[in-house]
């Protein structure tokens, strides 16, 4: 329908138009009024459009910056002006998303120069190189700290199985001294004319206990046991008891368990001994027991 | 560094003068936009600041808008007001830009116009539409900056001035029939008006 002329109503429409300040849905409604060629509205339309930028001549004017000059300058060396299509009307306008209202505004220069290609691009480049480097040291970084840790990770395993393996060493050791000393035990008492003797701990080492075996072939003996650590400065000394004498064999030690598994030599004159005794004695030795005896036993 | 005044005379850059210089800046002559530039980016940017209210802002909408005027020119209709054309392009630019929050916050207030601000744009002009505001009456006034400046909807207005919003939109109507008639019709055609200076603003708060 078009106006024949302008009513009061149709200004009011217009006025609001023209400033914006129409719901959404009447300013669609007007401006698909004006599409359709109603010269009536189309021309209060333009005197309040002219009106609403009065309001804009009014402000307060400012001094911007000497750079943006500068800027627009460079922006026009750099931009081509678009392929001009003159506007002689008022463009249809689409509304803005606004919740309540619609500005009806040309389709913005701000978002449509945004869109420029050139524009954009020139403006995002940078942006895009400097992400794509972030992200490129974001990810050196976290492989770089991931290698770290898998390395560290890696040393500690093997440092972990250099420590078993030395573990494993040193029981293998211990297992091949405890196979050779269990032959020789066995070579040892199996063999003709070899002496033992059953030692157990006198009163002050009721749980010490040992066995020697006598090589009289060789004249030496082997002393295996079981004793508590010799204090400090002392020292365990092994003697043969004949009827006549005691004859000293020496001093053994005896490891942090306390046990011994010693090869002693014999003196000759202690071929016709009949026990063997144990005692404590100063670390450089005794020509005769000088403490309880520690261990005693019968040499079979 | 702030701008320096280029090139512009003492009654600023007449009608004709700017559609000259956008005939040129359509040919491609980047000294016209320049030149342009130089003769009305005072007004542009203090437009864009009281809208858009921060001066980063401001100069980025400022850059952009003589962009547009540069890349598109013909979109001035050389049968109107090129200066208004350019306000107008200017509004458009900022209300794009101005966030929602901040059209939410606007406040209803009068621009403080320095009555000894200066106008080197179009000096006659913007008197006289500065002069016509000044005349009006408190509360029209009110919601005509308030809808322009701060994007507010007649319900809005309405909703903050606490008055029906029928008021709201026949307030409107007449403001604006009055400022149109102040300076003169829409084809740039200037013409001399009768503005009535009104008196004491404040006083008519009570209108």
């Amino acid at each position: 329908m078009r106006h024949e002329r302008a009513t009061e109503e149709l200004r009011e429409l217009a006025a609001l138009y023209a400033l914006g300040s129409l719901t959404q849905q009447e300013a669609r409604s007007f401006e698909l009024h004006r599409k359709q060629g109603c010269s009536v509205c189309e021309t209060e339309f333009r005197k309040f459009e002219h009106a609403v930028a009065g309001i804009g001549l009014a402000a307060d004017e400012a001094a911007s910056p000497e750079y943006i000059r500068d800027l627009l300058a460079a922006r026009m060396e750099r931009e081509p002006q678009t392929a001009g299509h003159t506007i002689r009307s008022n463009p249809v306008r689409e509304p803005k998303p606004a919740p309540e209202y619609v500005r009806p505004t040309a389709p913005s220069p701000f978002l449509s120069l945004s869109t420029q290609p050139r524009s954009y691009s020139t403006r995002i480049l940078p942006w895009i190189l400097v992400a794509a480097l972030t992200v490129l040291a974001l990810l050196g970084l976290l492989a770089y700290r991931a290698a770290r840790e898998d390395n560290t990770r890696l040393q500690a395993e093997v440092s972990a199985a250099r420590a078993d393996t030395d573990d494993l060493r040193g029981k293998l050791d211990n297992s091949k001294e405890g196979l050779a000393n269990l032959e020789q035990i066995v070579s040892l008492a199996g063999k003709p004319g070899a002496r033992m003797a059953r030692l157990v701990g006198g009163a002050t080492a009721l749980a010490s206990s040992a066995t020697l075996i006598w090589d009289t072939e060789l004249n030496q003996c082997l002393l295996l046991g079981h004793f508590a650590p010799a204090p400090e400065g002392k020292n365990y000394q092994l003697w043969f008891f004949t009827q006549a004498t005691k004859v000293s064999a020496g001093s053994f030690k005896v490891n942090a368990d306390g046990r011994t598994l010693a090869t002693i030599p014999v003196p000759r004159d202690a071929a016709s001994a009949g026990a063997v005794v144990i005692t404590l004695e100063p670390d450089n030795g005794s020509q005769i027991p000088t403490s309880p005896y520690y261990a005693v036993g019968r040499i079979d | 560094m702030e701008q320096k005044l280029h090139a512009v005379g003492e009654w600023g850059l007449s009608d004709e003068t700017i559609r000259g210089l956008i005939r040129r800046i359509e040919a491609g002559d980047s000294s016209a936009l320049l030149t342009l530039y130089d003769g009305t980016s005072r007004l542009v940017f203090g437009l864009l600041l009281r809208i858009l209210g921060d001066r980063t802002s401001a100069e980025e909408a400022l850059l952009e808008v003589y962009t547009q005027v540069w890349k598109q020119p013909t979109r001035c209709d050389p049968e109107r007001m090129p200066l208004a054309w350019l306000v107008k392009i200017s509004h458009d630019g900022a209300v794009s830009r101005m966030n929602w929050s901040k059209r939410d916050g606007a406040k209803l207030e009068i621009a403080r116009v320095n009555a000894d601000s200066p106008t080197t744009v179009a000096p006659r002009l913007q008197n006289l539409t500065r002069a016509s505001l000044q005349s009006m009456a408190y509360w029209q006034r009110v919601l005509l900056e308030s809808a322009y400046y701060g994007c507010l909807s007649c319900s809005e207005l309405a909703a903050r001035i606490g008055k029906p919003i029928g008021a709201v939109k026949e307030h409107i109507r007449l403001g604006l029939s009055r400022l149109g008639e102040s300076f003169g019709p829409a084809d740039g055609r200037e013409v001399e008006l009768e503005i009535a200076t009104g008196g004491d603003l404040e006083a008519r708060k009570s209108d």
